[in-house]
């Protein structure tokens, strides 16, 4: 083997990057030329439109933040794009996220000798697909040739098991960055990982903490040195920002030393420019950022006893993220939590030093593989890079001879053999198939690299020089494939879902789910669409879901009307980067269509949020009320639920007025959350009275059909009546409607049947005339209904009552709830 | 010498006849009048062609004997189409004879005689693109659509491969009024059907076309008498059967069902011992994944793997189950248990729609109940779908063409009609009662405002049939009325 | 095979992965990593598997959702209640057999294109 394969890990993060090589055996940070493993996310460019990203781009932040870019991650899958107004450039997330990419892809050249075609980049557990579609791209844009995803906490678990020596049971990662929070359940079992469920805050970081501090600051320099700074005034603005810097650079260097002092030159006060020194210790600054960590814990705690496990029952805490370098913190959870913090590792690139290592657990090299231009014949091997199994499966078939044909049949291989380098184990002569292949077992040096040397063999047991001669596996953990963070579906006319792929579903993944249509699609119409929302979450109710993009099937593009009914095949894929591509079959046209209409976290305007807001809000007193009433604790506990959520939203939508741009994404979320216990809430309540209607309707119906009835038509009834009584028992409100919908048709039929009836819907009708669509019509035949009554004549008035009727609004229609969904 | 000539004057009487109803600018002549004009007029050209043939028999000249197949064609166009041009394939000649004014498809001459040429169309052996253009122009002008038309586009259909519309079609051919629906088409239509029922062995239905009243025809007569032997209840004599078969025509083609019908049933249900029934959960799952072999499951079989399984499910949560579930470390035996249940139910129910059999079928057992409440409710659902979309698209006044609203209305009426013949009788009320307003306004839709006269009549009497079955007395009564409006 | 129950016997991640309840979660995600690979290799063998309809094609994607489908030991037990194995069986005596005459449309004439 001429070099060792390489393999490369990149965690891209939304204040800092990192990036790791890993050759099988060590792992290296890639630095920049400043030598540092840490890179900042920043992109600036400058009015020549000249892009620098990273630690040149980081100083301007200060002095320059127009043209100076962070944080884009969190814009990533929007169809939000930055401007940079100096060069009057706009920029979208993921070409941002290319650029700092580029950067790293350049050192980590420099340091390995070739700039790397392919790598794993991390992504937050919680990341929809288009956000990871969005991050797939970014590392094309940056000139990879194919990168893989892997969500953050597996990564850090990855890199801490990999490290660790025991490793059975529940884990916790705690991902605390520059301003996002994330906590994930893990467990490991046999040796394989897998996350069990995942909680955070998208607002809360290193950032609050940098916040607090300078607050402090401001003090000090208010009390002691008499400047009085605010945050509220604009003019401020450049000040505050130099008090951040100073703060982070103050927090950093407490990590460590038990004081810092910070010196801020040519501050102007009411004497003039003065230079200021501040002290500041641990204690003050422990004491600042004590609401923040209390803040983290607490989601963990939910995290945690959400999932059922107890608290000593964690095995231990894996500390991600800047912030978690703190003591104090380490101190707190320890403390809150009781459980043993994971030391020794580096909390700035353990997701990186993961990534890497998962880069060859998928076997993905920084270098693929050269194809090798010697004439000697080939092995096409399958095995993993890494394994917990210790005996795991090496598969090989001899690849067609490169020469074809020209070389002596005598060189052709007939047999293999592997063996260890390390002479501990032999494996047997294996005869090749039929198909030249061949399948066998290793035996793994436990928790190390194994080197196994793959020898072939002629028919007269002679050597045949063959390609690779050897082959590495790490006996470690093994995560198979990158697993679905949301269920993804499709939505149905009525406001269902139709599970497709569901949560925790290695990727790739591919599912074809046979539909059927719910309304006409005309042939050549312009007007009629059918529309598949493809959705992502796991709401029963698919408004609540995300809408990630919709499939449609367009009038003029079929060949043959399709009634109600026919079936649609929908097949959705999504690759292991989490691109989803859909397509739609219908057999009855025999064509595929494979359109799909937008794929982008669809933006809501504030406005409308608040608006949606404030109509939960309503919602929400409306069951207050009732359950004050009624005295009913568990609904009163349940409303506070909402009203968490919905106060939650209000913030975010507030950040979001204020620049924040990602802050209305949240708040979207948070109020698809208050909405799902909101319409559970609803449904309940709204039981009794739907029971009552019943009831209601029933005692009409058998009034009059035990006058003007038949003797089939009772007999329905009493049927019927049975059914509402059973759906009542069974709180199955569509049966109670169905059989409502007959009790009203067996009333109504003998209700007509008295001579006078249509004389009453005539009065019912026109009492209702003002909420008429042509109150002149109306009013006509409102006229000329009375002159028919007068004359008896019931034919006559029923034609006018029919006719207002059609003037009256009709009932409206719910379909629009489900993304306007075709499909059931 | 001027004997041969009468046809031609015939011809030229005809011309001006039509001319005259054309430039008077569609107006119909009564058919009275033209009953009597053809009376006399076939049968001088009976006589003459008589005599024509007379003599070219006598004169031994052949060229006597075109007048004389002139005069034939003339005096009988359906009988010569449909044995020598609909089997030749020619398109256009049958469709140019059958316009050839007469008695035989005077209630709709457009529509049957496109009929024809459809089906000469698809019996030429080569599909041609310019005539199936043809074709399909002629089937969009028709309007107002009436049997023959329907008629017609189910050929096309059913050509085509769409078999379960075609069928639809074909029904409601039956169901139009007679003054807009031709014998010869309602003939084609009942043939059609009972070879469709035939091909699917559906013996029960092939017997109830052939004795219906009053649309028999000799080949639906042979083929109900044979549907009967098959299904060996009054089993019809070797002899009769024969004999009736001799007198129906296609003869040869029809030989296979001869043949089948009197070597009559090939397996008698086979006795099963009872409590032979296999009591594991895989034992039961292998005997229910029989079902799912090509081809349809017998209402018997399905009773017995459902019986098979309510014992099973009777007993509780499998010991088996527990075990295991405790050795894996899964805590939820119970929910998987329910949940297998739940699956088996639901397949259950499935395969008796798909299959068309009525829940009565089933021995009533633990599992018969959950399998009705899931009939119901996923066809009821359907149904209400289905209802609500025609509903709408009235609604929005969202025109389709013709054709395309056979297309719905065909799978309502189907869907409409799975689940009231499947499910208890209980339900075809409810169903009823769910489609009914829609269906009803969808007609009446056709009737007054989309000038579709005959075909609003059509689906109106379909309608009243099912009110009559459902029992919904309102709708009877109001959908009588409905119907009795003249086209 | 429209119903749910079928396509789940039919696919049931033992018969993908090849093995049977008897299997530990290791033997199980040994089996898979093998299937996996030769199915990249295209090796013939593991491009279907038996099913009691007859065999069925083997997708690594299929293979990769019934390893993470065994993983879960709630899901694993409902699969080894639906777990039918081999082709035995099913031909099993299915009764009274509804036959049909095929040449009903010939004799009468009628006729269909040949399809697409
Ligand atoms: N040694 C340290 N002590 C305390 N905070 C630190 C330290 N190093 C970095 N930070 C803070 O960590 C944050 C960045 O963390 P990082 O994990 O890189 O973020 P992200 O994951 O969002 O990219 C910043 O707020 C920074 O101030
Ligand atoms: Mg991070």
């Amino acid at each position: 083997m001429a070099s060792r394969d390489i393999f490369m890990g990149i965690d891209l993060g939304t204040t800092n990057s990192t990036a790791a090589v890993f050759d099988g055996e060590r792992v290296d940070f890639v630095r920049d030329q400043q030598g540092a493993t840490v890179l900042p996310s920043v992109v600036r460019i400058d009015s020549r439109g000249t892009v620098t990203a990273g630690s040149r781009a980081r100083r301007y932040l200060e002095s320059d933040p127009e043209n100076t870019r962070t944080e884009f991650k969190r814009l990533m899958g929007t169809r939000e794009e930055m401007l940079f107004p100096a060069s009057r450039q706009k920029k979208t997330p993921p070409e941002l996220a290319a650029e700092v990419l580029k950067v790293i892809r350049r050192a980590a050249g420099v340091q390995i000798g070739f700039e790397p075609e392919q790598a794993v980049i991390s992504v937050p557990a919680l990341f929809e697909l288009p956000q990871s579609a969005a991050t797939s791209e970014a590392g094309r844009l940056a000139g990879f040739s194919k990168v893989e995803l892997i969500q953050e906490p597996v990564a850090s678990a990855l890199a801490a098991g990999w490290t660790a020596d025991e490793d059975e049971g529940f884990w916790l990662v705690y991902d605390l960055g520059g301003g996002t929070f994330d906590a994930s359940l893990l467990e490991t079992r046999d040796g394989l990982l897998r996350v069990v469920a995942h909680d955070g805050d998208n607002f809360l970081g290193g950032r609050d903490i940098d916040q607090a501090l300078s607050g402090w600051l401001a003090e000090r320099l208010a009390e002691e040195h008499g400047v009085r700074v605010s945050r509220s005034d604009p003019s401020d603005a450049a000040i505050f920002r130099r008090l951040k810097l100073a703060a982070e650079e103050a927090k950093i260097e407490l990590s460590h030393a038990s004081e810092a002092v910070l010196s801020l030159e040519g501050i102007s006060s009411p004497k003039g420019e003065i230079d200021v020194d501040l002290v500041l210790n641990r204690a003050t600054l422990d004491a600042l950022a004590l609401p923040v960590i209390e803040k983290s814990i607490e989601v963990c705690e939910r995290l945690v006893l959400a999932n059922g496990v107890e608290k000593g029952k964690l095995h231990r805490v894996v500390l991600v993220g800047g912030p978690t370098a703190m003591p104090v913190l380490r101190q707190r959870i320890r403390e809150r939590l009781q459980i043993p913090v994971a030391e020794g590792l580096d909390p700035m690139t353990l997701v990186a030093h993961g990534a890497a290592l998962f880069a060859l657990t998928s076997r993905l090299p920084a270098r693929p593989v050269a194809v090798s231009e010697e004439k000697r014949r080939s092995f096409w091997l399958q095995y993993p890079g890494m394994s917990s199994d210790p005996a795991p499966h090496v598969l090989g078939r001899l690849t067609a001879a490169p020469g074809d044909g020209t070389e002596p049949s005598a060189a052709e291989p007939f047999a293999i053999r592997l063996s260890r380098s390390d002479g501990g184990w032999k494996g047997g002569l294996l005869e090749l198939d039929a198909e030249g292949a061949f399948v066998t077992s290793v035996e793994l040096l436990p928790r190390k690299t194994s080197v196994f040397f793959l020898e072939a063999f002629a028919k007269d047991g002679s050597v045949v020089p063959v390609e690779p001669r050897s082959l590495t596996i790490v006996h470690g953990l093994t995560i198979s494939d990158p697993p679905l963070s949301r269920t993804v579906g499709v939505a149905l006319a009525d406001d269902s879902t139709r599970e497709f792929i569901r949560r925790g579903t290695p990727l790739p993944a591919r599912k074809t789910l046979t539909l059927r249509t719910v309304e006409t699609v005309a042939k050549g119409s312009e007007g009629s669409l059918l529309k598949i929302p493809i959705i992502q979450g796991e709401f029963p109710s698919a408004h609540l879901c995300r809408l990630v993009g919709t499939l449609e099937i367009a009038g003029r593009e079929v060949t043959a009307t399709l009634p109600p009914g026919s079936a649609v095949e929908v097949t959705l894929e999504l690759d292991r980067g989490g691109r989803l591509s859909a397509r739609a079959f219908v057999p009855a046209l025999n064509r595929v269509f494979s359109e799909v209409a937008h794929l982008a976290v669809p933006e809501i305007a504030p406005d409308s949020l608040a608006a949606a807001i404030a109509s939960a809000r309503e919602r929400l007193a409306g069951i207050r009320r009732d359950a004050f009433a009624n005295r009913d604790r568990n609904l009163l506990e349940r409303a506070g639920e909402v009203e968490a959520h919905l106060a939650e939203a209000a913030r975010d939508l507030a950040a979001a007025r204020g620049g924040e741009p990602d802050s209305t994404q949240r708040a979207q979320r948070n109020l698809l959350d208050a909405e799902a216990v909101l319409a559970e809430l609803e449904e309940e309540r709204s039981w009794p009275e739907l029971w009552d209607e019943a009831q209601q309707e029933f005692a009409f119906s058998a009034e009059w059909v035990a006058r003007l009835g038949t003797e089939i038509e009772e007999r329905h009834l009493s049927e019927a009546g049975r059914a509402l009584e059973k759906a009542h028992q069974g709180k199955n409100a569509t049966e109670l409607s169905r059989q409502l919908r007959l009790v009203k048709r067996l009333g109504t039929a003998a209700f007509y049947r008295h001579p006078d009836a249509w004389f009453w819907m005539f009065d019912a009708a026109s009492s209702s005339v003002s909420r008429a669509s042509e109150p002149a019509k109306a009013a006509k035949l409102v006229k000329e209904g009375e002159e028919a009554r007068k004359r008896g004549d019931s034919a006559a008035v029923r034609g006018v009552v029919e006719r207002l009727w059609a003037l009256l609004p009709p009932d409206p229609e719910f379909r629009r709830l489900g993304y306007d969904s075709g499909i059931r | 010498m001027a004997l041969p000539l009468a046809p031609l004057i015939w011809l030229a009487i005809w011309l001006y006849m039509r001319n005259r109803k054309g430039g008077a600018g569609g107006v119909d002549l009564s058919p009275g009048f033209w009953l009597f004009v053809w009376i006399i007029c076939i049968w001088n050209s009976v006589f003459v062609a008589g005599l024509l043939f007379g003599g070219a028999a006598v004169s031994e000249n052949p060229a006597w004997a075109l007048p004389a197949l002139a005069a034939a064609v003339f005096c009988f166009p359906w009988t010569f189409a449909r044995w020598v041009l609909i089997p030749a394939g020619w398109t256009r000649a049958a469709y140019y004879v059958l316009r050839i004014p007469g008695t035989t498809l005077w209630k709709d001459r457009r529509g049957g005689a496109l009929a024809g040429a459809v089906w000469a169309h698809t019996r030429s052996g080569r599909r041609s693109p310019r005539v199936d253009e043809w074709l399909q122009k002629k089937l969009a002008a028709l309007s107002p659509l009436k049997a023959g038309g329907v008629a017609a586009l189910a050929l096309s259909r059913a050509a085509e491969g769409e078999i379960d519309f075609a069928r639809g079609l074909m029904r409601l051919v039956l169901a139009f009024d007679r003054n807009a629906r031709p014998r010869r088409i309602l003939r084609v239509a009942v043939e059609w059907l009972a070879a469709e029922a035939a091909t699917r062995g559906d013996w029960e239905a092939v017997r109830a076309i052939g004795s219906r009243r009053g649309v028999r025809t000799r080949w639906t007569l042979f083929a109900s008498l044979a549907a009967r032997r098959l299904l060996g209840e009054s089993r019809p004599h070797a002899l009769l059967l024969r004999a009736a078969w001799l007198l129906a025509p296609n003869r040869i083609g029809s030989l296979g069902l001869l043949r089948l019908a009197l070597a009559g049933r090939q397996d008698a249900p086979v006795q099963r011992e009872e409590g032979g029934l296999p009591a594991t959960f895989s034992d039961l799952l292998r005997l229910h994944a029989a079902l799912w072999k090509e081809g349809p499951a017998s209402a018997g079989d399905l009773d017995r793997v459902q019986l098979g399984w309510s014992r099973l499910f009777m007993k509780g949560v499998a010991g088996g189950l527990r075990e295991r579930a405790a050795a894996i470390a899964a805590a939820n035996a119970e929910h998987v248990w329910e949940e297998a249940r739940a699956r088996i139910v639901g397949d259950l129910a499935s395969m008796l729609r798909e299959h068309g059999h009525s829940l009565a079928a089933l021995t009533p057992s633990g599992l018969t109940e959950d399998i009705r409440a899931r009939l119901e409710d996923e066809g009821m659902e359907e149904l209400e779908h289905a209802a609500g979309a025609l509903a709408r698209r009235r609604a929005n006044q969202q025109v389709l063409p013709v054709h395309d609203e056979l297309v719905e209305w065909c799978a309502l009426r189907d869907l409409y009609e799975s689940l009231a013949g499947v499910a208890s009788n209980g339900l075809r009320p409810l169903a009823f009662a769910s489609v009914y307003p829609a269906a009803s306004g969808h007609a009446v839709w056709l009737f007054n405002e989309r000038g579709e006269r005959p075909l609003g009549n059509a689906l109106l009497r379909v309608l009243l049939e099912e009110a009559r079955n459902a029992g919904d007395v309102e709708a009877e009564r109001l959908q009588a009325a409905n119907v009795a409006i003249p086209i | 095979m429209k119903s749910d129950l079928a396509g789940r016997v039919a696919s049931n991640p033992f018969l993908v992965l090849g093995i049977t309840p008897a299997f530990s979660r290791r033997e199980m995600e040994r089996e898979g990593q093998k299937l996996l690979g030769m199915l990249e290799l295209g090796m013939a063998e593991a491009r279907s598997y038996p099913t009691v309809f007859g065999p069925r094609p083997r997708t690594p994607e299929m293979v990769r959702e019934a390893m993470a489908e065994l993983r879960d030991p709630g899901r694993r037990l409902a699969h080894e209640l639906l777990f039918l194995e081999g082709t035995a069986g099913v031909d099993a005596d299915r009764g009274e057999k509804t036959v049909g005459w095929s040449g009903a449309f010939s004799a009468l004439g009628l006729s269909r294109w040949p399809s697409r």
